[in-house]
């Protein structure tokens, strides 16, 4: 089971069981922006998914509008599977970098153009950077949000000064080669 | 015309902190973060950009005028240094040492008195007034400086690395401190070795090997002028 | 001269609320030194600073001579600090490399004397602290007792009402300080002023006419003599130390208040 939908959509009745409709609208709600959904039934079906492979079970039926709908709560091999899960990304995220990485390197047969990627790289990190994540105070988040909030923030701004620190490094390798005479003229910047 | 503008800087006194070149302009109300490894040169800006130091080559103008030519007496009013590490004489009190330093620049006691409590009372360190500063916590050292700054009534606020060494739920209260300066109209300029120290900045640049680099081209200048036209916008 | 009623004063940090002052209530008749002690930290100079009309109360009021001293405007506070307010610090704030003469002078020269009056004002306050051979001493060249006598002479020449004091003696051997304790004391009670008298000093605060002890933000009266020790909630008329009569009553702070 690979789709970050299931996974999260496990998440959500573990964080607290609920029926589909409430799972659904909950999703939308915390994860509309970085998981976009064309629409519901994406959650049924992942829904039959999961209880299929045992993450999660019915406990019972609500009555909505006369008919009864089945109200999910996961099992302890759902949550040992879920945990599990976010452990393995820090490898998803270090294949991506990796990747990205890779594809910026196909510039090192010509260090002038690299170096210029890496400008326009910079540039880019540092448009929004001090207002990643800045919200004024009083803006009205409750708590649990204002926690989420924070910890994004902090990721996002330890990942711009990551990624700055590394922008030096690049820049320094790619400026050796281009002064160890590699006889391309200098790129226009 | 800017409040602050660094002129083609270049500074060669220490020569792993050497700059290269460096123009920089800082209107009021803006907060501008310089991000810079160890030995990147960014304190050197910031003291040059103070007046603390003059610079090899290049000038700094505040309000148009030559930082160099006004000498130490503007410094104390226009521009309010944040200097982190000063170690004050023992047994004095928070609120002395920012009455001491008006009253140096020829402040009464009456008026120093007066402005080191709005300080202190401004940035949430009126607790701290009578602790000497051995007895401080970090972030307070910081918020301390910031006031000390602040009771010359600067329209520039300089403070390198400010959240340096201070414990992370606290850091993000100093940037918010900061950027509620600037909202007020007091440029800020600070500096940063790490990413998390950029909260509420309106820009940020970074110096890599005493060269500054993040500002738009100049013949992307329309751009500019949307970015600025922006921030004039709130 | 001076009342304070159920003041209070929080400071809000990040992490915590401070209770500097926790309902304090004081009187302060004209010519009465009154002492109030108390650990570092403990409220004393917010204390200071709340009668000095630089910081604002949460909660009761501040009259100096009937006047809320809380709602003055700025022009107000600096006009109260500059002509009703006398000021002596640990800290001594001279000017460096500036004579005595021309430091004491100083308050009397912003209030908008000129040079000669105000130095003429300042010296016989210089030789009253014993600084007679001093005047145009710099405080680099100054002891510290001397340089806090040129302070305490800078605070009196602009004639007070009211002196504040903190900590005045913080930096002076014991022989000084009762010399500058007394030497408030008797201004005090020549010129009808109040003198606040801040101070972890036990035998300074002796010398006053009235003692308290701030603690947790509230005054306590201090038993300095053998007299047993009182209930804080009850208010009592105390036994005047010193000869003098006095108009003013004493009022204790507040758990019986709230």
């Amino acid at each position: 089971m690979t789709s970050p939908v299931n996974w999260t959509i496990l998440g959500l009745v573990i964080e607290r069981p609920s029926y589909g409709l409430e799972l659904a609208n909950r999703f939308q709600r915390v994860y509309a922006d970085v998981l976009p959904l064309s629409g519901d039934s994406h959650v049924y079906s992942a829904l039959n998914m999961l209880q299929g492979r045992e993450m999660i079970e019915i406990v019972s039926r609500t009555k909505v509008d006369r008919q009864p709908k089945p109200h999910y709560r996961a099992t302890p091999l759902g949550v040992s599977s879920y945990e599990d899960w976010l452990v393995e990304q820090i490898d998803a995220q270090t294949r991506t970098q990796e990747l990205w990485v890779r594809q910026l390197a196909i510039f090192a047969h010509d260090p002038h153009v690299a170096l210029r990627m890496l400008d326009r790289y910079e540039r880019r990190f540092l448009k929004d950077a001090g207002s990643t994540g800045y919200k004024p105070a009083g803006s009205g988040l409750d708590s649990r949000e204002e926690l989420i909030d924070g910890l994004v923030a902090e990721q996002r701004r330890v990942a711009v000064g990551g990624m700055l620190s590394w922008l030096r490094y690049a820049r320094a390798r790619f400026e050796a080669l281009a002064g160890s005479g590699d006889g391309d003229e200098p790129a226009r910047t | 015309m800017s409040l602050l503008e660094l002129d083609r800087v270049g500074s060669s006194r220490s020569s792993c902190a050497a700059l290269e070149d460096v123009s920089l302009t800082i209107d009021a109300g803006e907060m501008v973060v310089v991000w810079g490894e160890r030995r990147s040169g960014r304190s050197t800006l910031l003291r040059i950009a103070a007046g603390i130091e003059p610079p090899d080559r290049g000038v700094v103008r505040c309000h148009g005028r030559d930082l160099t030519e006004r000498g130490a007496e503007m410094l104390g009013d226009e521009i309010g240094y944040c200097r982190l590490g000063f170690r004050p004489e023992r047994g004095v009190t928070v609120l002395d040492q920012l009455i001491s330093s008006q009253i140096a620049r020829k402040v009464s006691q009456e008026a120093a008195l007066t402005r080191a409590c709005k300080a202190l009372e401004r940035v949430g360190a009126g607790a701290c007034s009578q602790l000497s500063a051995k007895d401080l916590k970090t972030e307070e050292t910081v918020i301390v400086a910031i006031a000390r700054a602040l009771t010359g009534d600067p329209s520039l606020v300089i403070v390198d690395e400010p959240t340096i060494g201070v414990d992370p739920l606290r850091r993000d209260d100093i940037l918010r401190l900061l950027r509620s300066l600037a909202d007020e109209g007091i440029a800020i300029l600070a500096s940063a070795g790490e990413g998390t120290a950029l909260l509420g900045a309106d820009r940020v640049l970074s110096l890599d090997k005493g060269t500054l680099r993040g500002e738009l081209d100049p013949d992307l200048a329309p751009v500019t002028e949307l970015e600025r036209h922006r921030r004039a916008r709130g | 001269m001076l009342e304070l009623e159920s003041v209070v004063k929080h400071y809000r940090g990040a992490a915590e609320e401070v209770r500097a002052v926790d309902g304090v209530s004081l009187t302060i008749a004209p010519g009465e030194m009154c002492a109030v002690l108390g650990p570092s930290g403990s409220g004393k100079t917010t204390l200071l600073l709340l009668i000095a009309a630089l910081l604002k109360p949460e909660a009761g009021t501040i009259r100096y001579r009937g006047r809320e001293v809380s709602s003055f405007s700025e022009s107000e506070t600096s006009q109260y600090l500059l002509r009703d307010v006398g000021f002596v610090f640990q800290g001594f704030h001279l000017m460096p490399r500036v004579s005595a003469v021309d430091n004491a002078a100083r308050k009397l020269i912003i209030g908008g004397l000129g040079l000669r009056e105000a130095q003429a004002r300042a010296i016989p306050w210089l030789e009253r602290v014993g600084l007679a051979e001093r005047l145009e001493h710099t405080p680099e060249t100054l002891s510290g007792g001397e340089r806090q006598r040129v302070a305490i002479a800078r605070a009196l020449a602009g004639e007070p009402r009211l002196i504040l004091a903190d900590e005045p003696t913080g930096n002076l051997d014991s022989a000084r300080s009762h010399e500058i304790v007394q030497l408030l004391g008797s201004v005090a009670r020549e010129r009808e002023a109040g003198v606040l008298l801040v101070t972890h000093d036990r035998e300074a605060a002796g010398l006053a006419d009235s003692c308290y002890t701030l603690r947790d933000g509230q005054l306590v009266e201090d038993a300095l003599e053998e007299e047993v020790e009182e209930a804080p909630l009850q208010a009592l008329p105390s036994t005047p130390r010193s000869p003098h009569s006095r108009e003013g009553s004493l009022r204790f702070g507040a758990s019986s208040d709230r």
